[in-house]
């Protein structure tokens, strides 16, 4: 009896996978059928099994056919927050940025941005990987320094450990900003087609609490979260680039990180 | 035989035959004109008309239930005409008897006849009606006007808007846009016109106008709401409705100058009809066209071509050479706003310098369609040398009778470009531009890169745990090591350590023999046993082993005189007791004195080296 219920649960899984790959080939071949309605559900569909850099990064192109550039951002950045190096979803994401309406000025400090090119670098857990190996690399180190009575060989095992250490530090380092940037709840995208941003946390009431006129696919950080007591809207303080900050209202924008 | 006077006579002949030719060619007519409108009580002219010819003996019957009051009046009329050097003549009598009608009815005017060159010509009998007097309804002076009757032209009368009016004719009033209809536009008049002039003219709002030849004549008598009138049409168009919607369209106005007559007496019976002329304005009538959006959605290249049309392209040559001018022609034909159409946009490449089309439009006019041919242009010039695909299009237009949208696709030309002359400027190289970007293509084989748990690992339970467990290993390790390294750095402790051991393990297999009371083996085991120990512990082989060398070596260790000779004693009774028989019951004793040897041999101070 447990034998055939094992037998039908492998059945089960297996008919799943192949369900999930039949649903992004099939949306592949939509998509190159230019059928990009189809294509889009297919591969929300095939989510539902699964996720991955290049199957959000297909979601991104199907968007962006269908005339979405704020859907098709959000979903490139997704596939580079699993991926920083998947280079055509970075290249699409400059080109669609450079075809929607806003164009915001600087974002961050030079430091910091450099940082986050820095953890980019590397698939995304290509710096925890090396952390690890690097530290495995130096206890191996320090163990040649303990083990060998060859004077070269000890030298070598002692500033091998020393500078794996040092290089440990730093790709542990890497690997938490780089796993900051995938898990970062407070970056998101204006999803619809235009939204007046308020001065304050509620929707402006005269011109004077109009503050920046925002428009579909502009990436905004989300500082603080308040609830409107007025009608109950969740309101979002957010910085567009590093000299603009306004209210939002939160169903205007979708996070690219949600848990 | 004259000669002059054959040439005469030929002439005279030649002029005779064409006489009966000009004859023949104009047969003499003898008919009648019937009255229009004829009142109970009314006075009415019936009038015989014969035609290129002259008449005699002319015979008329009476009328049957009229009064004939006199008559024949006879008036002759006569027009000559060369038309391309050829003489044209024509006659006309007219013979007019004036009746009375007596009474209301329907009269037959009976069979007249006249002679004309010894051939009598007979009119059709002809039927006319009398209509009461009550038909009427008005006095005489306040019956309806009408064109041949001057009695109801009189001065005095007011002009009615119905009697001089200008009225649209539409020929069609449910239309889609830029679908033509024909809008005539015409006075009706029953007076006679002496003078017309437009202060207002007609207006066209939405629509775009295409004028027909009319010459504003008033020329003909029409038929309306059972009047008769006299008709110009003063504009003849068609227009093309330019948005949906229920569009209006005014007549215009006009100042109108009338011919009315005044009755002037001139004592008795006589009177005299003056002509009085007398100026009116007419007002505007308009009309109103529905007119039908184009169904949605329009299709893609739709520029707003309403008919049926055909389209197709043409390109001139066959060689095309960069700097060098060449022609795609594109010819639109059929039925609709061809003159209105705009000029198709024709797909050529980026490298090539294009210029204004031209166009040309040639249209004529059937019924209420236009019917014509559009002929663009379109001049361009290769600016690099290469294969090209130019003129693929499509000309899209609306089918009104089939209410639905139509596309002609025109066909592509692949062509070569090669290198023509060379230009003052001629470039060697030019950097490559990119004509146009699009986003990147899907990446394929998305399948095996999908994963349910996309934590990135630095976040997952187990990373710090195979830290603390690498570290743990290490530990472990370096502990060992040092364990190892220990040892490894003193060989005599690690003989010593051995040594003991073998001892110990000798001194099991005697204590084996012991519980087994076999004296003689336990005392061979003990004594092998502690020459073993010795053996290892003092560094000595056993082939030297001899109690000289023991001694000496375990006083270099710094053994007290009483270990030594302990030692030297036991290993002297173990020798001993193998060949003495009997000596079992000091087993115990022994064994205690070999485990005492090695515990203080074992306690020696390492020696200071």
């Amino acid at each position: 009896m447990t034998r055939y219920l094992l037998a039908l649960i492998c059945l089960a899984l297996a008919n799943l996978t192949a369900a999930a790959q039949n649903d992004a080939a099939a949306a592949d071949s939509a998509y190159v059928a230019e059928d990009y309605t189809r294509a889009l559900q297919l591969y929300q569909e095939a989510l539902a099994d699964g996720n991955s850099a290049t199957l959000q990064y297909n979601l991104g192109n199907t968007w962006y056919r269908l005339g979405r550039p704020g859907q098709a951002i959000l979903h490139y950045e997704r596939a580079l927050r699993l991926d920083p190096t998947l280079t055509p979803a970075r290249e699409n994401l400059a080109f669609v940025n450079s075809r929607i309406t806003d164009r915001p000025g600087e974002r961050g400090t030079f430091l910091s941005n450099l940082l986050d090119a820095a953890a980019d670098t590397l698939p995304r857990d290509g710096y925890a990987w090396l952390a690890l190996t690097l530290f495995l690399l130096a206890a191996a180190g320090i163990v040649l320094y303990r083990w060998s009575s060859v004077v070269t060989v000890r030298k070598a095992g002692f500033f091998g450990a020393i500078a794996a250490l040092v290089l440990f530090a730093i790709a542990l380092f890497l690997a938490l900003r780089s796993s900051a940037i995938a898990t970062d709840t407070r970056q998101a995208i204006v999803t619809k087609s235009s939204t007046i941003l308020s001065t304050a946390p509620r929707a402006p009431r005269t011109r004077a609490e109009e503050a920046i006129l925002l428009h579909e696919g502009t990436r905004v950080t989300i500082l603080d979260r308040l609830t409107s007591h007025a009608d109950s809207t969740v309101w979002l303080d957010v910085e567009v680039d590093n000299e603009h900050r306004a209210w939002i209202n939160a169903d205007d924008v979708t996070l690219i990180y949600d848990r | 035989m004259h000669p002059p006077r054959t040439y005469t006579r030929l002439l005279l002949t030649l002029v005779a035959l064409l006489a009966t030719a000009a004859l023949q060619g104009a047969a003499p007519r003898f008919s009648v004109v019937p009255p229009r409108t004829v009142y109970e009580g009314d006075r009415f002219a019936v009038t015989y008309r014969l035609e290129n010819g002259e008449g005699t003996s002319l015979q008329v019957s009476d009328i049957n239930g009229c009064t004939k009051l006199y008559g024949p009046s006879t008036s002759s009329s006569r027009s000559f005409s060369v038309v391309n050097g050829r003489t044209e003549s024509s006659s006309r009598y007219e013979y007019t008897y004036t009746y009375r009608a007596d009474r209301a009815g329907e009269f037959t005017i009976p069979e007249a006849s006249i002679v004309v060159d010894g051939k009598r010509l007979t009119t059709q009998p002809a039927r006319f009606t009398v209509q009461p007097a009550t038909a009427r309804g008005t006095a005489p002076g306040r019956r309806p006007t009408t064109i041949d009757n001057v009695d109801t032209q009189q001065s005095g009368r007011q002009i009615g808007a119905d009697d001089v009016f200008v009225r649209i004719i539409l020929s069609r009033s449910s239309v889609y846009e830029q679908e033509p209809i024909e809008c005539t536009i015409k006075l009706y008049t029953t007076y006679n016109i002496s003078a017309f002039m437009p202060t207002v003219q007609p207006a066209f709002d939405g629509f775009l106008i295409q004028e027909l030849d009319n010459q504003a004549q008033l020329n003909r008598e029409e038929q309306l709401n059972g009047r008769t009138y006299l008709t110009a049409v003063l504009k003849r168009c068609l227009i093309f409705p330019q948005k949906s919607g229920t569009l209006t369209i005014n007549s215009g106005n006009y100042d109108i100058t009338v011919v009315q007559y005044e009755n002037i007496s001139m004592g008795g019976i006589m009177t005299v009809r003056q002509p009085v002329e007398k100026q009116i304005k007419v007002n505007s009538n308009s009309a109103r066209v529905q007119v039908k959006p184009l169904p949605q959605p329009q299709p893609e290249g739709f520029s707003g071509a309403v008919g049926t049309f055909e389209a197709s392209t043409r390109l001139v040559g066959n060689t095309f050479r960069t700097n060098d001018a060449a022609t795609l022609i594109y010819l639109i034909s059929g039925t609709g706003n061809i003159r209105y159409l705009k000029e198709p946009v024709v797909d050529f490449p980026d490298e090539f310098e294009q210029y204004t089309p031209k166009s040309d439009v040639q249209t004529h006019v059937i019924g209420s369609n236009v019917t014509g041919t559009m002929t663009v242009e379109y001049t361009f010039v290769p600016q690099t040398t290469g294969d090209f695909r130019i003129g693929a299009g499509r000309f899209v237009y609306f089918d009104p009778q089939a209410a639905q949208y139509r596309t002609i696709n025109t066909p592509q030309y692949d062509i070569k470009v090669v290198k023509g002359a060379e230009t003052a400027v001629s470039k060697d190289q030019e950097a490559i531009s990119a004509k146009n970007t699009d986003i990147r293509h899907i990446l394929a084989g998305t399948d095996a890169t999908l994963r349910r748990d996309t934590t990135p690992i630095v976040d997952r339970w187990w990373y710090p745990v195979v830290y603390i467990l690498i570290l743990a290993a290490l530990a472990v390790t370096l502990l060992l090591l040092a364990r190892h390294a220990r040892r490894e750095g003193d060989v005599q402790g690690m003989r010593l350590a051995r040594a003991r051991k073998v001892a110990r393990q000798r001194l099991r297999e005697a204590d084996a023999k012991l519980r087994a009371r076999d004296a003689d083996g336990f005392y061979e085991a003990t004594h092998r046993a502690l020459q073993g120990y010795l053996s290892d512990k003092l560094q000595l082989p056993l082939s030297q082993l001899s109690s000289e060398s023991i001694d000496e070596r375990l006083a270099e260790r710094g053994a007290p005189d009483d270990l030594r000779r302990r030692v030297l004693d036991t290993l002297e009774q173990c020798q001993m007791a193998r060949y003495t028989p009997g000596s079992g019951e000091r087993t115990d004793e022994v064994y205690r004195a070999a485990g005492d040897i090695i515990n203080d041999i074992e306690n020696l101070k390492r020696p200071a080296r």
